[in-house]
């Protein structure tokens, strides 16, 4: 929801902090802000409204609100405690709700005489600044209003109605053609708003265009209503229909919303279209009870950890704009439009927020002993532990796979549309994956592993240990038994390919008497790996014997400069009075792909190097 | 040469350790869940908008895949008596498109505490502590008004981070609160009686806070390149 800094200021007489400060408080008192950016002499304040806060606060005066709660200032204006509209009935204007339909009321007032033209600037202005077009002064209206207080209108050209206007189930494949010419068949799921018979309206959702107001129209009906949030909810995701409307209704604002946002719109119509109203119409369920909550201060304190006076939480019962009363166990008296306070835990979450949670004391849990290991946990941290320590990479590939045993509903893709039912292409692709870069690893081989939870029947925990060395079947061999002496389990477990993947369900149900291994966090800063490709180029020189391995690297690494990413031993031996070493040298650029000759200029320096040092002799 | 732990098996081990020793147990839960577990045992209500703010993948057998670790707490509540401290860690699903901060399985990491008395106070405390030890120094925090169906009071957790240029700046951390009481009624403890907290985030963002890791991404991608770092 945007807000308008100088839509917000208008419900207080004195000046409000600036803009930034303002959304400085409503984030650490009330809500996520998003972003705050200026735009003419204005400020606009993106509030991200939960669902919680969705039924009140998608308007300039809830969000005022919560601004004079936090403040502790009164709003000088307020359009949910005005009084509400008196008007005498008529012959010509009718409103119905159909029988059955529950959480359903509506209003409709017939004005006749309207004039459709232009908005005046200022009302044109502050739709614009907030993103909406103007239309015309009847539409730019119903827009405001909810802007302002968050009741969704309608005005519907009169001449559509036949003086009835009925809300009711739709028929059985109904069609009908909404505003933007969006044409929709209907079901009896959904509400719409009709004359009686047919459908004119998707309610709560969008008008339709045989009802629409255009230059035409004379005589308009005003529609405000309370609907059912859970159907208007199913229609508008059934329509794939979210306006601003149905994004509101479906949340499910107070019914007192219907009753203010009808004075408050035909106040306006009358005063900016002119006309002459006819009568009025009610109908539906009646307005519900204010909600009581009890509160107890004591308990409020036990939750929160704080220790307020009883005069502490009055006052913020009051700047929420409750009423109370009794004695240590509070009565309090909900404003109609807070839906969600309706429980103890809801008042202790509103007192925390508003004395702010930054005054929460230090406090220490009672110390309590370490419980006995989890056996999962257990089982898979020895695993990884042995596995490391044996030169292999714990990898993690994805779960959502193109073939499997179950199925999404709603998957991403088809590549992503089942879970896997082992991890053994996961590790094969992760084998292909990092098979080219083995000598940016300083590695010879792909020696990776994965623990993870596999999807058949039903749904178990598997080791799977992959390696694109030649004579694996012996090296899977090894690592089992020595998986079996640290579990102390014997370990099954099948080979395909160059994975060997086993069950850990009965060693994980089974596992005794172990406790985790030593551990020690990494305290590392990751590097990002290069996009662009690596060279590989090898030197193997001889040396005079009992010349230092590290002597010889520093040598080349000082010659080859920052381009030499790795520089690794790969071979060393002594013969005749000499000791041979070889080297991969690794070249790579964070910045660009490096040039043939390049490298072998760099190279050429190596070469130059080594052979000029004593007893030294390139291979 | 030694081989690497998954930098979120680091995570997860050091979060172990440093809750082990405030007396938490760790819990784990199968990654398919009902729609009980998912949500209506953590007080999100069928059709309520709630349930719009996690995207859900929902098998063709009926189920879903979790889309929080918060299912295994009710299995623990349900599992064991108060007093009752434990984390849970584990893979999660969210059917949304991939970016550098999102991605369809992730992982979470949460902790629960029930016991008579527990405040809000506590969780800040705890939370503050445990940070400050996963990020090796003294780290501050701050409460902002957060919603989740299943907590009440419910709060966002930041911490002021210094950035690379040395500007501090507070970022979002965890999710946060105290257990709503539909919750622990739903599992058999009197809300009366019994008070909790419980807190939960993406191992994936620790991990990319304390190292410097940009891309939520690199944590699914078995590239060894990124994982012989750790």
């Amino acid at each position: 929801m945007v807000v308008s800094y100088k839509w917000i200021q208008e419900y207080f007489d004195e000046p409000l902090p600036e803009a930034g400060e303002l959304a400085d408080l409503l984030s650490v008192h009330s809500f996520e802000i998003e972003g705050v950016e200026e735009k003419g002499d204005d400020t606009l304040i993106d509030i991200d409204v939960l669902p919680n806060r969705a039924h009140d606060c998608l308007n300039h005066r809830g969000i005022a609100k919560e601004v004079g709660s936090i403040l502790g200032r009164d709003l000088h204006i307020d359009p949910l405690r005005d009084n509400f509209l008196e008007l005498p009935e008529s012959d010509e204007i009718k409103a119905e709700v159909e029988s059955g339909l529950e959480d359903v009321s509506t209003i409709a007032i017939l004005v006749k005489g309207v004039s459709i033209k232009e908005s005046p600037d200022w009302l044109k202005e502050k739709l614009t600044n907030l993103g909406q077009r103007s239309i015309n002064n009847i539409v730019d209206i119903t827009n405001y209003i909810m802007l302002n207080m968050g009741q969704p209108l309608h005005a519907f050209d009169a001449k559509a109605f036949n003086g009835v206007l009925k809300i009711k189930r739709a028929e059985e494949g109904e069609k009908l053609t909404l505003l933007g010419d969006i044409k929709v068949e209907l079901t009896k799921e959904d509400l719409v708003v009709s004359d009686g018979k047919k459908a004119l309206d998707v309610a709560g959702i969008r008008g339709g265009e045989d009802a629409e107001i255009d230059e035409g129209t004379t005589d308009i009906i005003i529609s405000s209503s309370h609907f059912n949030p859970l159907m208007v909810r199913k229609t508008a995701q059934r329509l794939k229909l979210w306006t601003d409307a149905a994004k509101r209704f479906q949340n499910d604002p107070t019914p007192y919303f219907a009753e203010h946002g009808a004075r408050e719109c035909l106040e306006m119509i009358l005063d900016l279209a002119g006309g002459e109203v006819i009568g009025m119409s009610r109908a539906g369920g009646a307005l519900p009870e204010y909600a009581k909550v009890e509160l107890s201060i004591e308990r409020a304190n036990s939750i929160l950890g704080l220790s307020l006076s009883r005069e502490n939480v009055l006052d913020i019962l009051k700047r929420l704009g409750a009423s109370y009363s009794g004695g240590d166990v509070l009565t309090v008296e909900i404003p109609h439009e807070r839906m969600d306070l309706r429980i103890e835990e809801d008042l202790i979450e509103e007192i925390g927020r508003l004395h702010g949670y930054e005054k929460l004391p230090e406090m220490d849990l009672p110390k309590a002993d370490a419980p006995e290991v989890h056996k999962e946990f257990l089982v898979l941290d020895l695993i990884r532990d042995l596995l490391t320590s044996e030169g292999f990479s714990e990898v993690y590939t994805y779960s959502l796979r193109g073939k499997g045993e179950l199925k999404l509903q709603n998957a991403l893709n088809t590549e992503k549309s089942y879970l896997r039912t082992d991890v053994v292409e996961g590790l094969e692709e992760a084998i292909v994956l990092n098979k080219n870069n083995l000598p940016l690893l300083g590695k010879e081989f792909v020696d990776i592993f994965e623990v993870g939870n596999v999807f058949g029947k039903e749904e178990r925990t598997v080791l799977g240990i992959a390696t694109n060395r030649k004579k694996k079947e012996k090296i899977f061999v090894d690592l089992q038994e020595k998986l079996e002496e640290v579990l102390g389990i014997k370990i099954e477990g099948k080979i395909s390919e160059n994975v060997f993947e086993a069950d850990l369900t009965s060693v994980i149900k089974n596992i005794e008497g172990k406790n985790l291994s030593e551990y020690e966090a990494p305290n590392v800063q990751f590097v990002i790996p290069s996009a662009y490709p690596f060279a590989l180029r090898d030197v193997a020189v001889w040396t005079p014997e009992g010349t230092k391995e590290d002597a010889v690297s520093e040598l080349i690494q000082g010659e080859a400069g920052t381009l030499l990413s790795r520089l690794d031993l790969f071979d060393e031996f002594s013969k005749d009075g000499k000791t041979s070493f070889a080297y991969h040298l690794v070249f790579q650029s964070g910045t660009e792909t490096l040039k043939e000759e390049e490298i072998n200029t760099i190279m050429e320096r190596v070469y130059e190097t080594l052979r000029t040092q004593e007893g030294f002799e390139i291979r | 040469m030694k081989g690497s732990r998954h930098p979120l098996s680091h995570t997860i081990r050091e979060m172990y350790d440093i809750f082990s020793d405030m007396g938490f147990a760790i819990d784990m839960g199968p990654e398919v869940e009902t729609e009980h577990y998912n949500f209506d045992a953590l007080n999100v209500p069928k059709d309520h908008p709630a349930r719009d703010m996690q995207d859900t993948f929902y098998l063709e057998n009926g189920k879903v895949l979790r889309t929080h670790t918060s299912p295994v707490q009710i299995h623990h509540m349900e599992n064991n008596k108060p007093p009752i401290r434990t984390i849970v860690a584990g893979r999660v699903y969210r059917n949304e498109a991939t970016d550098a901060t999102h991605e369809a399985q992730f992982h979470q990491i949460e902790g629960l505490v029930v016991d008579k008395g527990i405040t809000l106070a506590h969780l800040k405390t705890t939370l503050m502590k445990a940070l400050s030890k996963y990020f090796g120094k003294e780290t501050q925090l701050r409460f902002r008004p957060g919603y989740f169906p299943f907590v009440e009071p419910g709060v966002e957790v930041d911490v002021l981070w210094e950035m690379p240029n040395g500007e501090k700046k507070w970022l979002e951390v965890l999710g946060a609160g105290m257990i709503h009481p539909n919750v622990l009624k739903g599992v058999g403890i009197d809300p009366k009686e019994y008070s909790g907290f419980a807190f939960g985030t993406g191992l994936e963002r620790l991990s990319m806070f304390k190292h410097g890791i940009e891309d939520t991404r690199r944590f699914s991608n078995p590239d060894l390149r990124t994982i012989d770092q750790f």
